[in-house]
Formats: structure tokens, sequence, C-alpha cells
């Protein structure tokens, strides 16, 4: 087995070894791209990953979104992190622009 | 297909008039159309709305603009190899061609716009387009799978990725 891409950390708890235990045989058989597989480790850190709730797309966009996620997650490998990056700020922009144009819309149909 | 299909012929030429002669909020108008589509199941209520006009910018007016220009160029010279054979480019050394624009031109909208799953509008308005073209989209998306850029909906591979992990974690 190559040496995992996959950081360890003294913190890491029995919950977190088996993921990253699965995710290194994923690499391994090229089943997951690696810089994938660094996503969903760092994402069983966080307390959504570790309630084993699905992956929410907000939980998806704040791993991009936080800077110091963000800077680990491209630490471990290389990987299209910018554009995923891009992606996911643009998302969240879009929200609040789509919050606002809602409420305005709401507002203009009031006499 | 649903898109482009239902807008007017017309509709992309009044949508441009329509934001010129008014003020658009700040934001990438893309992914504000997209939004819109995903919030309305039919682009034609949406339409209605009224939304689409406000928020529908020039961004996404001259992309699909671009592409049918740009495709119906390259339709018309496949044609011609196709048919004269009076060249020695190969059919598929004039698909690469037109492909690897189509990737180039697709990476940087991508990068500029939202994550994919939310492009159901370019998406389908690209279908549609290379397929007035000649092309075969669905082939070309399939290629595309290994592109990063291009990768389908990749929260939903992480999710489902996810889903996996803590079955095969417990499991062991």
């Amino acid at each position: 087995m190559a040496e995992s891409v996959l950081r360890r950390l003294a913190t890491d708890d029995e919950f977190v070894k088996r993921r990253l235990t699965v995710l290194d045989r994923w690499i391994d058989s090229g089943e997951i791209e690696p810089w994938l597989a660094v996503v969903l480790a760092e994402w069983c850190r966080t307390s959504e990953g570790r309630k084993k709730a699905p992956l929410s797309t907000q939980g998806f966009e704040d791993l991009f979104l936080n800077e110091e996620t963000f800077a680990v997650m491209r630490e471990q490998v290389d990987g299209p992190w910018m554009i995923y990056f891009e992606q996911c700020r643009s998302l969240r922009a879009n929200e609040a622009v789509m919050g606002f144009l809602t409420q305005l819309e709401s507002l203009s149909a009031q006499p | 297909m649903r898109v482009f299909k239902s807008l007017p012929p017309d509709a992309l030429h009044n949508i441009r008039q329509q934001l010129d002669a008014a003020e658009r909020p700040q934001a990438s108008a893309l992914e504000a159309a997209a939004q819109l589509i995903n919030t309305h199941s039919d682009y034609q209520e949406a339409l209605k709305s009224g939304l689409v006009q406000r928020v529908t910018g020039g961004d996404l007016v001259e992309f699909i603009e671009r592409m049918r220009n740009r495709l119906q160029v390259d339709a018309s010279r496949r044609t011609t190899d196709k048919q004269a054979k009076k060249t020695q480019l190969r059919a598929d050394q004039v698909e690469e061609t037109s492909d690897e624009w189509l990737s180039e031109q697709l990476t940087d909208f991508m990068r500029g716009s939202a994550a994919w799953k939310n492009h159901g509008l370019a998406l389908v308005g690209l279908g549609e387009l290379v397929a007035e073209a000649g092309g075969n989209f669905e082939g070309w998306l399939l290629q595309q799978r290994n592109n990063p850029v291009v990768a389908r909906d990749t929260h939903g591979r992480a999710a489902t990725f996810a889903n996996r992990l803590h079955l095969e974690a417990e499991a062991a």
C-alpha cells in the first residue's frame, strides 16, 4: 500500500481512523480521486460527519469556504481546489442574492 | 432540452432589451438564472414571473449566442469535410477540435460560475445547441467525465461516497 496522502492527527479517534482506512483503500484501488478523499476525510472530522448524517450541500461548501480547512486540504494533495473553492463561493453568494430577490419580489407584490 | 425549446424564438433578444433598460443586481446573472430554473419547474413560469427578465444578464445571453455561432461554424465545416472529403482532416480530428473548443469554453464558463448541479439552464442550452449543430453532447459529456472541471455533480458523488464511507467503516 502506498503512503497515505490523508493526514493523521493525534486527536483522531476510532471513528475517524476507521474512515481514513476505508478512504486509503479506495484511493489505492483508484475508486476515488485523492483530493476528493481528502475532502471526505476532513468532513469526517466535522460535527456533520461525526453525526453519520448525509453530506449536505452546506457541509460540502463549508469545507472549501473555511479558510483553515481549505488550506489544510490543499496541503495534503494536488487537486482542482481553486475551481471548487470558486464554485462554492459563487453558490453561497448566489444564495444570498436569491434571498434578497425573493424578498424584493414579495415587497413588490404588496400594494 | 426543455429550457430553450420553451423559449420563444426572440426571447434572448427580448431579455437583452429588458436588461438594457433595467437595473439588475450585481451578481452572476447566469447563476441567478440557473437558480431560478431550479426553483421553477417550468421555464415558462419563470419567464412569466418576471424574475428571469430581471436577473438574466448579458453573460448568459452572450455565452449562448457565442456558442450558437461557433457551433454553427463547426457543424458547417464538419458537413463540408464529410461530404466533399476535400481536406485531409479526418472526421474524428474535426470532432476533436470541436470538443477541445467546447471543453475550453465550458471550463472558462464553469470557473466563473456556480457548481455543476446548478447549471441546469446552461447545460440544457448547451446540449441543445450541440445537438442542433449535429454534435453528440452526451458522448462529449461522457468523454469529459474525468475532467474535474466538468465532473458532473461533484457534491452528489461526494455525498454518495460519504454514505458508503460510514457503512463500510461501521461494517469493518
